[in-house]
């Protein structure tokens, strides 16, 4: 596997799982109001991540 | 840390809970006085009070620092930080309960666990249901083509 497909493949998740290690530890031991709301974006994209390609998939399949 | 005391003579008088702890709080500066053992009870020894005292910070205030006060005399026999795993498991509590954060913290982390039950979910019913459809049709059955979403 090249190194671009390595990380094509592998970029999101990398992504998502460190911006998701961010938030949990900015709520943990943050005590100012913007380290939580750090936390609150943080933590959200992979939801929104996940309500965006369900979105997709489920168009794709309406479509065929 | 009461090794010193197990051949001493059983505690006639113990000094007054103030006196104890106002011995404990020069070992911890700035902390707040959590809870205090009495000497022969669960927490402490037979010898000694012991007194907790726990940080003023977010971060610190799951930490626990004992400081073991000999009953007898009023004067502190050990004070100790807890040993470095114990500080990782305090502080990492939250983590597994995701008790803190603010309402909107919880709220995501409920979700997060609702997208979390679905793809357990999804993958037992693909693994269970399908895989028995499967089984018959072996001979015939076309290759399962996953289309990329792009």
């Amino acid at each position: 596997m090249k190194h671009s497909d390595l990380w094509r493949q592998w970029g999101w998740p990398i992504g998502l799982a460190a911006l998701t290690v961010f938030g949990l530890l900015s709520a943990l031991l943050g005590e100012d109001g913007i380290w939580w709301w750090l936390s609150w974006l943080t933590l959200a994209t992979p939801l929104l991540a996940i309500v965006h390609h369900a979105h997709r998939s489920r168009r794709a399949i309406i479509k065929r | 840390m009461t090794a010193p005391y197990r051949h001493a003579p059983p505690l006639k008088n113990r000094v007054p809970l103030d006196v104890a702890v106002a011995a404990a709080r020069v070992e911890a500066p700035g902390m707040r006085l959590a809870s205090v053992g009495f000497p022969g009870r669960d927490l402490a020894s037979p010898h000694h009070y012991m007194v907790l005292f726990t940080g003023q910070t977010a971060l610190t205030a799951r930490l626990l620092k004992p400081v073991l006060v000999d009953a007898a005399t009023g004067k502190v026999t050990e004070a100790r930080d807890m040993p470095w795993y114990m500080t990782a498991l305090l502080v990492s509590q939250p983590l597994h309960f995701g008790n803190y954060g603010g309402l909107p913290f919880k709220i995501i982390w409920a979700l997060l666990d609702v997208a979390t039950i679905i793809v357990l979910a999804s993958g037992l019913y693909l693994w269970i249901v399908c895989r028995r459809q499967d089984r018959p049709a072996t001979a015939q059955a076309e290759p399962m083509i996953m289309e990329t979403a792009e």
